[in-house]
């Protein structure tokens, strides 16, 4: 700080309390803050309140990666879009016609799961959310959304991507929400092997690329390339979805669990968008934008099913 | 008297927020971990310049910011935030007038400070193992603290902010 102003040096005698008052009462304020907001989040209100205020600085610093993508589509050539959009709409044919058969299975399900008189599964509704271009702490693989308490999201609400299971949300403020991913060394996952149905626990690793499943014995029924899905266990996540294909097994015979660990098959580090799930349809909430409601192929006989159950 | 008109506040308020917004604008994969702090700098350079106008109450407010923004824990950041300030303030008659280099490495020093209390925060309230990956905020804080000065010395001399 070179140039130096003579106006502004220290008073010859302070007033107000002195600077170590100042410091012992701040860093007071800063620990009763980290002990409230740690142990029993009493500082919503708080934390709510500037998170609103903050939010335009997240948007702004996603801004220009928003900005490239926009310019790129009008930028790109006519051709391109052309051949885009013809594979595009080839895929959806497909998709369709596999949603048609979809449909003659849900029902063959429904029908059994009748006559076995258990529950009927609900439908999940879903919203796109998009992962703001924001670097939060690259120690801890946490992801903050353009969806917040307006667009319905609630605590705990599980993320999927096209290729399956993302994390959960950890905070939701007014306007945007902060999650989890299924990577964060704090984080466990409910699974099952799909091939055999063994249920266990993944836990992330702090690696995008790997987590561990601990608590798998040596004689466990588990292969290189099993697929693990969610269990729907501990009701964070709904059954069924993808979460990762087992990469390594290792059976250590002097050890009472081998170790196991799997890739995700969601692109936890390269989406841009995910889908929030909502395990029922509710009443009230906003309608949905996401093309992945739009099919109407699907059977919505589910959501009559599924209106008067509670959350 | 400029002294009790004081400096105008739209300069530091608008670079604390250039600051923010450093903070959490994405780099690319390796590079993530050499991110400078740079709302530290920041505000560490507003201290030392005015250090009757900015003080601890400046550095406490701008780490909550940065808490919320971050999503960590609220406090942590202004808890470190705030001894840097006193550091700063503590010192500031002798760091002021320290040729760029020596200040560089005093600032350096307080950066350390405030990383050590921010990675201990960390600790306490989840897993934080102590990698050489964490000394890297601070070893580019080198570099930033000369960019924030170059920028602000200048910033100030065009305002002609005494």
């Amino acid at each position: 700080v070179s140039p130096l102003s003579p106006t502004d040096n220290k008073p010859l005698f302070v007033r107000g309390p002195s600077l170590g008052t100042r410091l012992v009462l701040l860093v007071l304020l800063s620990v009763s803050l980290m002990v409230l907001d740690h142990q029993q989040n009493h500082l919503e209100t708080v934390r709510r309140a500037l998170a609103v205020a903050v939010y335009p600085i997240r948007v702004l610093v996603d801004m220009p990666s928003t900005g490239f993508g926009w310019l790129r589509e009008q930028l790109s050539e006519r051709n391109r879009l052309v051949t885009e959009n013809r594979e595009l709409r080839g895929e959806s044919l497909r998709q369709r016609a596999r949603l048609q058969q979809m449909a003659a299975l849900d029902a063959e399900n429904a029908r059994l799961r009748g006559l076995m008189d258990s529950p009927a599964r609900l439908a999940n509704r879903v919203q796109v959310a998009e992962i703001l271009a924001v670097d939060l702490d690259p120690y801890r693989h946490r992801i903050a959304l353009n969806r917040g308490e307006q667009a319905g999201v609630y605590l705990g609400q599980a993320l999927v991507d096209a290729q399956g299971i993302v994390g959960q949300v950890t905070r939701v403020d007014p306007l945007g929400a902060e999650a989890i991913l299924i990577s964060d060394p704090s984080h466990a996952t409910p699974v099952e092997i799909n091939r055999n149905g063994l249920r266990t626990v993944a836990l992330g690793m702090g690696d995008v690329s790997r987590i561990g499943l601990p608590f798998l014995p040596n004689s466990a029924d588990i292969r290189v390339g099993d697929l693990l899905v969610s269990s729907g266990l501990g009701d964070a996540f709904p059954a069924g979805y993808p979460v990762a294909r087992v990469t390594r097994v290792d059976r250590r015979p002097g050890e009472p669990f081998a170790r196991v660990e799997a890739e995700p098959t969601a692109a936890l580090n390269r989406a841009r968008q995910v889908l929030l799930i909502w395990p029922s349809v509710e009443a009230g909430l906003p309608q949905v934008e996401s093309p992945a409601e739009d099919g109407d192929e699907l059977p919505q006989d589910d959501d009559e099913l599924t209106q008067e159950e509670p959350t | 008297v400029s002294a009790t008109a004081g400096p105008r506040n739209w300069p530091m308020l608008l670079s604390l927020l250039v600051a923010l917004s450093l903070e959490v604008t994405p780099l690319p994969g390796e590079l993530a971990i050499w991110r400078p702090p740079w709302l530290a700098l920041t505000t560490l350079y507003w201290v030392l310049a005015y250090p009757r106008r900015y003080g601890l109450a400046l550095g406490w407010s701008a780490g909550l910011v940065l808490d919320v923004l971050k999503g960590g824990v609220l406090g942590q950041h202004a808890l470190a935030m705030t001894v840097a300030s006193w550091l700063a303030l503590r010192f500031h008659l002798r760091l002021r007038v320290f040729p760029i280099w020596q200040q560089t490495v005093a600032v350096t020093a307080l950066i350390a400070v405030h990383q050590f209390l921010v990675f201990w925060v960390d600790g306490l309230t989840g897993e934080a193992e102590m990698v050489w990956q964490r000394t890297a905020p601070t070893i580019a804080a080198i570099l930033g603290w000369l960019i924030v000065v170059g920028l602000l010395d200048r910033l100030r001399r065009q305002l002609r902010m005494s």
